[in-house]
């Protein structure tokens, strides 16, 4: 083990310093890692004292991890973790060589994982997690899963490799009994614990959470009893919001707390890292440090982050999925002031913007990226007005920060992942996702 | 003279992927007259017992696959009738494997008949996801207007070279990787795995299409300007070879 352990760190650092050089590949170390030592992810972070919790999921991954992560470290526990967005097996690689020592200990108590769903049960199986923690199935990006079913049952996959504990979204139409669902054998051993939102809040989002439809018990066969969803005690419970803010319940005590941007998504995500550090730490869990850890925490990159350019504030919103884009524009309180969009090939085939209720904007200003046009007649033929299409990402760009300062001090950009990575470095925020910080 | 048209939408609430229920939210606004029918999965579908000028049924899930074939499979013969009797169906991307001879399904364990309509099987793999673009001309739209679409899909269609295809690809590939044939045309029937949505993105043949349902008519199209500035563009795109991945390209050979 140690010998292709230190040559997998030491090959793959000089790659990641080869890589930064030529300004991108975050995941490609990691990768050559792997390749060199097949075992690296086991023989690093399965090391761990404490073990690793696996966050999964088809939404709300990277800031809910970025918040668990947060709340340990408020309880003083050191931890490692994939910090933003590398959640395949050579991002989470990439990951360890940036704090793993050349013998292959990683200085953490805990490791706190985002773990991709398409390869959650080979990592976790590989890492065998303490806890998971599930967040929800949604309809997801339909050119890599499109069938939510396909999602349930890996995620179930997922959730069976829990050693300790296993915490649920309750209000998720495929969650909600997700437990009975793997049986009493492994319920038995296994603390099975919740999180949600109140009904009323529920019952207020335009689109509720965008939960994936779930057909009727019969067409899985197995003869699994089906709970109501919401119909689960959580442990931790969404019970009001504002803007970028929410009040979580927990056990009668309501905690405020800080979010990264405005949503209900956002406020349950906090209350999801809320109930699995609680099923983490058990009694040395104090709801208190939850508020200054995640009043302290950065937004993860592009998950409603704040940049400041010019003496301007660009809000990022990503449009990663039908539900991820429809949540993140219902929780507009208003019409964007200013409103910038880009994409590109990085969705293959977007037409799924069909589906979403674009009535909380009123104008676009600038679409770019190779899939503008595709936008602008998405746009008019909802009858909002684009004010001008250009294929140049920095003509647009440029174009986007020349207009006058908006009144309320705000401009939006709404980004695939491509074009927000590419942005980014547009804007000069040139550090990279995925462990190559 | 124009007449009011009615336009028949099957299990609106689960063949919604893809956005593609804006082919009929754009009909619509191309005939504002026309008459919509919304057929849930609880519902006798409205071409049973009435007059139809459109079928349309829009892409999936694998398990909104086997409902859907569950819902129709007692109006199969109508269906059949209808089709030979010149009525006009539209079913885009997964929908047409509804109406084949065979759906298999390694991954999630199952192998299930379709209403077997037409001779076609699908294979559904979650790891051969295609995604790629497709350019290839419809006869009544011609050459000069190719129709344009994205496939995104997880299976792939055989059928014998004797059934009819909707489009042959320039570029991109049919029914499969092996032949440049896409999609079925069976008299007025159209069933295509191109996303877009299709008439969306396609002016040119969606004009085609208003004239097929409506030939006492001049087809009009909704916000044609932008429509037709936006195909042109995608055209110039999609022209370019350079753009196109490897896997999009059909050998030659492939497209008798």
């Amino acid at each position: 083990m140690g010998f292709r352990t230190t040559t997998a760190v030491l090959v793959g650092r000089a790659v990641r310093v080869a890589a930064r050089a030529r300004g991108g590949g975050s995941a490609i170390p990691g990768n050559i890692a792997l390749k060199i030592n097949p075992r690296f992810l086991e023989d690093t972070i399965a090391r761990i004292p404490l073990g690793v919790v696996a966050v999964s999921g088809s939404n709300g991954k990277s800031t809910t991890t970025n918040m668990l992560a947060g709340i340990l470290r408020e309880h003083g526990l050191k931890v490692f973790t994939n910090p933003s967005g590398g959640n395949l097996p050579q991002g989470i690689a990439s990951s360890v060589l940036s704090s793993v020592s050349l013998s292959g200990v990683l200085d953490a108590d805990i490791a706190i994982l985002e773990v991709d769903e398409g390869y959650g049960p080979k990592i976790t199986k590989m890492l065998q997690p303490s806890t998971v923690l599930l967040l929800n199935i949604q309809i997801d990006q339909l050119n890599r899963y499109h069938e939510p079913d396909r999602v349930v049952r890996m995620l179930e996959e997922v959730a069976s490799t829990a050693t300790r504990s296993l915490v649920l979204n309750r209000d998720d139409n495929h969650l909600v009994d997700l437990d009975t669902r793997l049986g009493s054998a492994f319920t038995g051993s296994r603390a099975v614990t919740f999180f949600g939102a109140s009904p009323e809040l529920i019952g207020a989002a335009a689109h509720g959470l965008a939960s994936a439809d779930r057909f009727g018990d019969d067409s899985r066969g197995d003869g699994s009893s089906r709970i109501a969803v919401g119909g689960r005690e959580a442990d931790v419970t969404v019970t009001d919001i504002g803007d970028s803010q929410a009040v979580l319940g927990i056990d009668g005590r309501d905690i405020a707390v800080r979010l990264p941007a405005r949503g209900l998504h956002y406020a349950l995500d906090a209350a999801g890292a809320t109930a699995a550090a609680r099923a983490v730490l058990g009694d040395r869990f104090r709801p208190g440090l939850v508020t200054a850890a995640l009043n302290g925490l950065t937004t993860v990159y592009g998950r409603g982050e704040l940049l400041q350019v010019a003496g301007e504030d660009i809000e990022i919103i990503m449009m990663k999925n039908p539900a991820s884009l429809q949540l993140n524009l219902d929780s507009l309180e208003s019409a964007p002031e200013q409103v910038f969009m880009a994409v590109d090939e990085g969705t293959p085939d977007p037409s799924w913007v069909y589906d979403i209720d674009l009535s909380s904007l009123d104008h676009v200003d600038v679409i770019t990226g190779s899939k503008a046009w595709q936008f602008a007649v998405r746009f008019g033929y909802a009858n909002i007005p684009v004010g001008t299409v250009d294929l140049d990402v920095r003509a647009a760009v440029k174009q986007f920060l020349a207009l006058p300062r908006p009144s309320k001090g705000r401009k939006t950009m709404i980004l695939n992942y491509e074009q927000m990575m590419a942005i980014r470095k547009i804007l000069g925020f040139k550090e990279l996702e995925g462990g190559g910080q | 003279m124009s007449r009011a048209l009615t336009i028949e939408v099957l299990f609106p609430e689960i063949a919604n992927l893809h956005g593609d229920n804006a082919n009929i939210a754009y009909l619509a606004q191309c005939r504002p007259d026309a008459r919509v029918i919304r057929t849930g999965l609880t519902d006798t579908p409205a071409f049973v017992s009435s007059s139809v000028d459109l079928v349309y049924l829009g892409p999936l899930t694998e398990l909104g696959q086997l409902k859907a074939i569950e819902r129709l499979r007692p109006y199969r013969d109508q269906i059949v009738s209808l089709i030979e009797a010149g009525t006009v169906f539209l079913f885009t991307q997964n929908a047409l494997e509804v109406l084949g001879a065979r759906i298999r399904n390694d991954d999630m364990s199952y192998d299930v008949p379709g209403l077997g309509v037409f001779e076609l099987e699908s294979t559904v793999r979650m790891f051969g996801r295609y995604n790629g673009k497709v350019m290839g001309m419809v006869p009544e739209v011609g050459a000069e207007h190719p129709v344009l679409g994205y496939k995104s899909q997880f299976s792939m269609v055989t059928a014998p070279q004797s059934l009819p295809g909707f489009l042959t690809a320039d570029r991109g590939i049919g029914r499969d990787t092996a032949t440049a044939v896409e999609g079925v045309r069976v008299g007025n029937f159209i069933g295509t795995s191109l996303l877009g949505p299709l008439l969306v993105v396609n002016p040119h043949f969606t004009r085609s299409l208003l004239a097929q349902l409506d030939p006492d008519s001049e087809p009009t199209l909704a916000h044609e300007q932008l429509a037709l500035a936006a195909y042109e563009a995608r055209l110039s795109d999609f022209r370019v070879q350079r753009r196109w991945h490897h896997f999009e390209r059909v050998l030659p050979t492939r497209r008798a």
